[in-house]
């Protein structure tokens, strides 16, 4: 019969450090060889054991593990003798013995060391000394399989052939060792813990926790307001961005509408104490990046580690359409200061020199999936304790060249574009910024008001389909929603909003459609598209929504999907029509999808 | 946690891409631009795609498989590229047809292969790779970012097999444009005797390196990567070796365990003043060799230098090609590389064997 199985004790002993049930117990990094450090740990025992010594170093690992294991605590006289198993396993046998007692033998073969040429002796030199009788065995396995060991042990337990069963992993070869020791047993004890594959398979990788990050601050700029709270407004309104194009000089002006941010170059140039000549995307990206980091208002933030990573498509590209329409007509010709910061990195590094940032920056580019990708960089900067805080995000100024370069793919829709609309005819390209300011926990408490929220999961897949069309399974969106769900620890049904990346083209509602559908059907969260306001901002889509969901959840608000009619036939859901203020909201996901397969999910959630 | 370079491929104005042999027989220009030398890709690509690509989506593409090919891994677990400029010729192709036609009846293949991120793209595409994929393009520190994420991926046991490359390409348009800039030596002279000519200005160049990244020992390891940092705008030379020895240390090393240091310096009289100086004071003790004058000088050019340490170190020999001081017979085992854009961004990274 199957019973309930528990893991009351677990030791690893891995990289010069002895952890007991997730705790460092012991380290000696300074430890110059394995058996050095081995000796380290056995004189931290205060035990005096003369077989130790003549054991061989892959028995010393394991001997070393099962006694660390079995104290405070263990009562073995709960059990008869032959009630208590021993099952191992490791990749090499034993090797290592094998190879020394090798090249003994020209000297004449050691005894001493032909004994331990098998690897069940480790688990007989745990069964003498603990006088355990019980089943043993030693299995050989190319790596750890938590599937095999749960399931064996399992059944032994279950079967009543044991009542008490120590089984895992003990591996030494040369210099590479590890050593991961389970003690299972059928009643539960003080904080034991199912014995399962995914608890077993989680305490053998014995990875660090993770620290949270959460979101102090939030900027953003776009066609439907120069600031959070203009947009929020026009949210509340339901007053989208798109009009006809004003700033650009280009001959598809009054036949398609984009989503331009309302202030000119010379109006965002004054505001931020810039020189006009500067390209949009540097201004764009700014003014949202110095919203974020003053509404954040992290004390003494100059004694702390700040990094910047931001995110655009183009760089600066708007000025390069100056330069190269003198350039192609005579090389020498062109105003060299209008190309100087073509670079992407550019708009990054110029923003950084401005907010004072220098101890990190980077900038990312994968096409519309670009600021997400960034937001979640960042926070894994602030996870690997490269800085403490990061401004994350994105700008993209309209050029040109991107509403050419879509115009020639024909997926610009000639009206207001209808994300996840049966009628739907494409997106309508627009331009801005959204930043979030990234903080550690430590940072998080020295803020004088709460956090927003944090950042509790992301994912980063390709769709691998093709390099600018998605897949009809949406693949690449499908493993960006559940890799961000499985981060984060959470199942479909706690997602109370989705932020569509929904970009009103036939190919991506409808691959981003079947993937909400494989992953949420038959309960779907609310959803909506605010590309419906904001128009598509490329570069700058993900860390505008971020920005967005963050604000969903500090206001419980739900965003429409403005113009939608008809749902899509190959679907029973539909996206969110009206505003929504006052909602429960803990957990927003957020969708950016790239050309070239880039896929990205953040979600974010209630602290 | 140790990181290892399980193998590692480069395409670049040398004859890089098969490493049995390392640079003993260097390839001289007479030019202020070295092209990449290109193989038969068929050996590597599908010729029906590699119609439609573009020089740096070729190079990168080709040097990608050939790195997996090295490192016997035919899926990896993550795809990380890095590239200042990105897809050059299609954005200028674009560029320009759009200009000269003004806007109207443009094919879109240029564009399309124009987002930066196409290198990183198509290789998931070839490979069906559905595992994580990011892209890079902040000027001369893009493949120190790709590499600290495979870095940090590694780290945070997301991914094994990570591959992480550094591609850029020089078109005629970049050429003109960054010699109008001032970037390059006003009059030609042989590349192997850069450092030499004692005048302002540097070599142009371009090319891939990629390599694969895993936490696990094997024998077919070619080095370990054990740790890497940037920082910007330092505040004078002496704070360049503050922090150089500060990053020395954090890895339990000094000077004195470094074998070799692989400079960046480019022939540039202002660009090199802070390597020179710093081979009197810290380096003084150190076998030295340079890099930029048989690839040129582009902003991912670390990941030669990368790809470089990586096999000097599984060969034990440093080419006599690239030595500057030091004796030729010496088998590193701790090489630095140290590598700043413009002396704005400075970049050290530690190889040694495994």
């Amino acid at each position: 019969m199957k019973q309930t199985n528990y893991i009351t004790s677990s030791c690893i002993i891995s990289n010069h450090t002895v952890y007991k049930n997730g705790t460092v117990l012991f380290s000696e990094q300074a430890a110059t060889d394995v058996p050095g450090f081995l000796n380290a740990v056995y004189k931290t025992r205060d035990i005096n054991y003369a077989r130790y010594y003549k054991m061989d170093n892959l028995n010393k690992l394991g001997w070393l593990a099962s006694e660390i294991l079995l104290s405070g605590g263990f009562d073995k006289t709960k059990y008869r003798p032959e009630d208590i198993g021993v099952i191992l396993s490791n990749r090499n046998s034993s090797l290592d013995t094998d190879q020394r007692y090798l090249k003994s033998v020209a000297d004449g073969a050691s005894p001493s060391l032909f004994v331990y040429t098998l690897p069940n002796i480790v688990t007989g030199e745990i069964c003498i000394r603990n006088h355990f009788k019980g089943e043993d065995a030693f299995f050989i396995a190319e790596d750890f399989d938590a599937d095999f060991i749960t399931n064996y042990v399992g059944k032994l337990l279950d079967d009543d052939v044991l009542q008490a069963c120590i089984c895992g992993w003990v591996e030494l070869l040369g210099k590479e060792y590890k050593a991961a020791l389970f003690l299972i047993e059928k009643v539960k004890t003080g904080d034991a813990t199912l014995f399962t594959k995914e608890k077993v398979t989680k305490i053998f990788e014995n990875k660090k926790p993770l620290q949270d990050v959460f979101i102090a601050g939030v900027g953003v700029i776009t066609a439907m307001g120069n600031n959070v709270a203009e947009c929020l407004s026009s949210f509340e309104r339901g007053e989208a961005g798109m009009a006809d194009i004003t700033h650009l000089d280009t001959v598809h002006a009054g036949k398609l509408p984009v989503a331009e941010v309302k202030m000119t170059n010379v109006e965002l140039a004054d505001k931020n104490g810039m020189d006009v000549g500067m390209s949009r995307t540097t201004l764009l990206s700014l003014t949202a990046a110095k919203e974020a980091l003053k509404d954040a208002a992290i004390p003494r933030i100059e004694t702390l580690r700040v990094g910047f990573v931001s995110a655009n498509t183009v760089g600066g590209m708007d000025k390069s359409e100056d330069f190269f329409i003198d350039f192609i007509t005579d090389n020498s010709k062109g105003k060299l200061k209008n190309v100087f910061d073509h670079e992407c990195g550019s708009m990054t590094e110029v923003v950084a020199n401005q907010l004072g940032i220098k101890d990190y920056m980077t900038t990312i580019s994968t096409a519309c999936s670009s600021s997400a990708n960034a937001i979640f960089y960042g926070a894994r900067l602030i996870r690997n304790d490269v800085v403490d805080i990061v401004v994350a995000g994105g700008a993209d100024a309209l050029t040109k060249f991107t509403l050419n370069g879509f115009n020639t793919l024909m997926i610009l829709d000639k009206e207001f574009c209808k994300p996840f609309d049966e009628n739907r005819r494409g997106l309508n390209l627009g331009e801005g910024a959204g930043y979030v300011v990234l903080v550690s926990e430590k940072v998080m408490k020295t803020l004088n008001r709460p956090a927003y929220c944090k950042l509790s999961g992301y994912n980063n897949s390709n769709d691998a389909y093709h390099q600018t069309a998605s897949s009809p399974e949406g693949t690449g969106s499908y493993l960006a929603m559940k890799g961000a769900l499985n981060k984060a620890g959470l199942t479909t049904s706690d997602i109370d909003y989705i932020n569509l990346h929904g970009t009103g083209t036939p190919n991506n509602d409808n691959a981003e459609g079947t993937a909400v559908k494989r992953l949420f059907d038959p309960h779907y969260p609310p959803m909506s598209s605010t590309k419906s306001f904001t128009g598509h901002t490329l570069g700058a889509s993900g860390g505008i929504e971020a920005v967005f969901s963050v604000l969903a959840i500090k206001h419980g608000l739900i965003y429409p999907n403005l113009r939608f009619e008809t749902r899509m036939h190959e679907f029973s859901f539909e996206p969110e029509t009206r505003f929504k203020k006052g909602q429960a909201i803990s957990h927003v996901m957020s969708n950016s999808f790239g050309f070239g397969g880039n896929c990205s999910s953040l979600i974010f959630s209630k602290i | 946690m140790k990181i290892y370079i399980r193998s590692a491929a480069c395409i670049s104005p040398q004859k890089t891409l098969h490493q049995d042999d390392l640079l003993t027989n260097p390839v001289e220009y007479n030019d202020t631009r070295l092209k990449a030398i290109e193989p038969d890709y068929s050996a590597y690509l599908d010729p029906k795609l590699t119609r439609r690509m573009s020089h740096v989506i070729k190079m990168g593409v080709g040097t990608a498989m050939e790195c997996l090919r090295n490192g016997e891994i035919t899926m990896p677990g993550a795809v990380i590229t890095g590239t200042a400029y990105g897809c050059l010729e299609d954005t200028v192709t674009f560029l320009t047809r759009m200009i000269d036609m003004n806007e109207e009846m443009l094919p879109p293949t240029a564009f399309i292969q124009s987002t930066h991120n196409t290198v990183a793209a198509q290789i998931a595409l070839m490979l069906k790779c559905h595992s994580y994929n990011n892209t890079f393009v902040h000027k001369g520190i893009s493949f120190e970012s790709a590499l600290l994420d495979g870095i940090m991926l590694l780290n945070e046991g997301e991914a094994d097999n990570v591959l992480v490359g550094g591609t850029d390409e020089m078109t005629d348009a970049s050429y003109t444009i960054l010699k109008r800039l001032g970037l390059y030596k006003r009059f030609p002279g042989s590349n192997l005797s850069l450092f030499k000519t004692n005048s302002t200005g540097t070599i142009g160049g371009e090319g891939a390196a990629f390599v694969l990244l895993s936490d696990k020992a094997s024998a077919v390891n070619l080095a370990e990567l054990t740790g890497m940092q940037n920082f910007y705008k330092p505040k004078g030379i002496d704070d360049i070796e503050a922090r150089i020895v500060a990053f020395l240390k954090t890895h339990n090393l000094g000077m004195a365990n470094v074998d070799l240091v692989i400079t960046g310096k480019n022939g540039d009289l202002k660009n090199d003043a802070g390597y020179d100086q710093l081979a009197n004071t810290i380096f003084n003790n150190c076998a030295i060799a340079n890099y930029k004058h048989l690839c040129g000088e582009y902003p991912t050019s670390s990941a030669f230098a990368f790809w470089m340490a990586a096999n000097i170190v599984k060969n034990g020999k440093v080419p006599a090609s690239v030595l500057e001081a030091g004796a030729e017979n010496i088998r590193p085992k701790t090489i630095l590389i140290y590598n700043h854009y413009l002396n704005l961004y400075h970049s050290l990274m530690l190889v040694s064997t495994c």
